[in-house]
């Protein structure tokens, strides 16, 4: 099963998506609370899959989501935020995002989400 | 919604007593047909489903419809259609009223129209208070004066119903230029406006939202219950940003904090709700382009 890493300021968030990962059988391999921590922790972990949340303190999702790009073009990274705000997806699909997720999160459609870019 | 508020009308009007209250709000909770059993009449549910529910839920003590939700078995929008199957919260209160004998349906007619009077209510508005549609309802209890702000307020009441508690006591929504609190979750939206959303409790009654939202039990006002809160604010602003950006209005959210006995100030003023779920008060804070001092 894929192996994946949780950026995201939210420990509730964090808490929520962990146990709905773990219990689809994935592994959460790390966890990070803000974009510096989540770039630092893919380098060395090198996860299948990168959840990122978009609006956290300091570095935010898109600027960690470049990064991460920069380090490895092949990174899958799903946007997660409570936005659906146009101009945020429009700037991370440009960055290279592979989908997004909407908060409140929902099991069924993270499943979904995972699924078509982990084949 | 609107069955808590006019029960807490007779209250403070003393048509009822405390005693009446308290028993009124506890059959309300008890006597309503149960959720499953609806879902199963209604071909939404299997039995097996049910009992399944039903035995999650005495392990966790938690909503049937949410934990429906989560099981997968049904949508949001069945759960939202089962509870409107499941009666109207007005007429229960009014038949539980007259049961129990504490007033006749004549008297609890005649003081919803003193109520209609009082707040200067059309027949139709009372119709659509009646009618459980918060849609209807929101606007007619809550009136702000700008426009952004009481679609802002109208969206978090909308989602304290669904993620936090189906009957919230909202009290007199009032604007003011200061706010002390104990203790406030809270977040900022920057952009073409300048938006903020919290909500404040005195002591530790943050809790009534933190646990729900988290689906957790939390035995104090710590920094994972705070973080709850905050990512309640987090989902709602959300939904407004969304909105606006349908209307070419670009915003952007801004990392939510909580804060401690401190005080809210803004010269240009902001909105407070007061909003009561299981009897403990919290405030619903919402500030549509005034510049807001925290200290």
């Amino acid at each position: 099963m894929a192996r994946i890493l949780i950026v995201d300021d939210s420990r509730t968030t964090r808490r929520i998506l962990k146990q709905i990962l773990e219990d689809n059988g994935y592994e959460v391999v790390g966890e990070a609370a803000n974009g510096e921590e989540g770039v630092a922790k893919y380098k060395e972990l090198t996860p299948d899959l990168t959840t990122m949340d978009i609006t956290m303190p300091g570095l935010d999702g898109v600027g960690a989501l470049r990064q991460i790009k920069e380090h490895d073009p092949d990174a899958k990274v799903i946007m997660v935020s409570a936005a659906g705000q146009k101009h945020k997806v429009l700037e991370a699909m440009k960055a290279g995002a592979a989908e997004f997720l909407t908060k409140p999160l929902e099991e069924d459609e993270i499943m979904e989400r995972i699924a078509s870019i982990i084949k | 919604m609107f069955a808590q508020h006019f029960a807490n009308y007779l209250l403070e009007k003393g048509s009822i007593s405390k005693a009446d209250y308290a028993l009124v709000s506890e059959q309300q909770r008890k006597g309503r047909v149960k959720l499953g059993l609806i879902a199963v009449a209604e071909n939404l549910l299997t039995k097996e489903q049910t009992e399944k529910l039903n035995a999650l839920q005495r392990q966790t003590d938690r909503r049937f419809g949410d934990l429906a939700v989560e099981s997968g078995y049904l949508s949001a929008e069945q759960v939202d259609r089962l509870l409107q199957l499941q009666g109207n919260s007005y007429l229960r209160l009014a038949e539980i009223l007259s049961e129990n004998g504490i007033l006749t349906l004549e008297e609890i007619e005649s003081r919803l129209r003193d109520y209609q009077t009082e707040h200067g209510f059309s027949d139709r508005d009372l119709q659509a208070l009646k009618s459980g549609d918060l849609e209807q309802i929101i606007p007619l209890l809550v009136q702000a004066d700008e426009p952004l702000a009481a679609e802002y307020i109208g969206l978090a009441i909308r989602n304290v119903v669904r993620f936090i508690h189906n009957q919230p006591l909202l009290g007199k929504l009032k604007k003011t230029t200061s706010h002390s609190f104990g203790n406030l979750a809270y977040q900022a939206v920057t952009g073409d406006h300048q938006l903020l959303l919290g909500f404040a409790s005195e002591t530790d009654e943050l809790l009534e939202i933190a646990g729900p939202f988290a689906k957790e039990n939390f035995s104090e006002l710590d920094e994972d219950a705070f973080d709850s809160v905050c990512e309640f604010t987090n989902c709602i602003n959300g939904l407004l940003s969304t909105e606006l950006s349908h209307r070419d209005i670009i915003v952007d959210m801004q990392p939510p904090l909580f804060a401690q006995n401190q005080r809210l100030k803004s010269a240009a003023g902001f909105y407070v709700l007061p909003l009561t779920l299981n009897g403990r008060q919290t405030d619903l804070i919402a500030a549509v382009d005034a510049q807001i001092e925290i200290n």
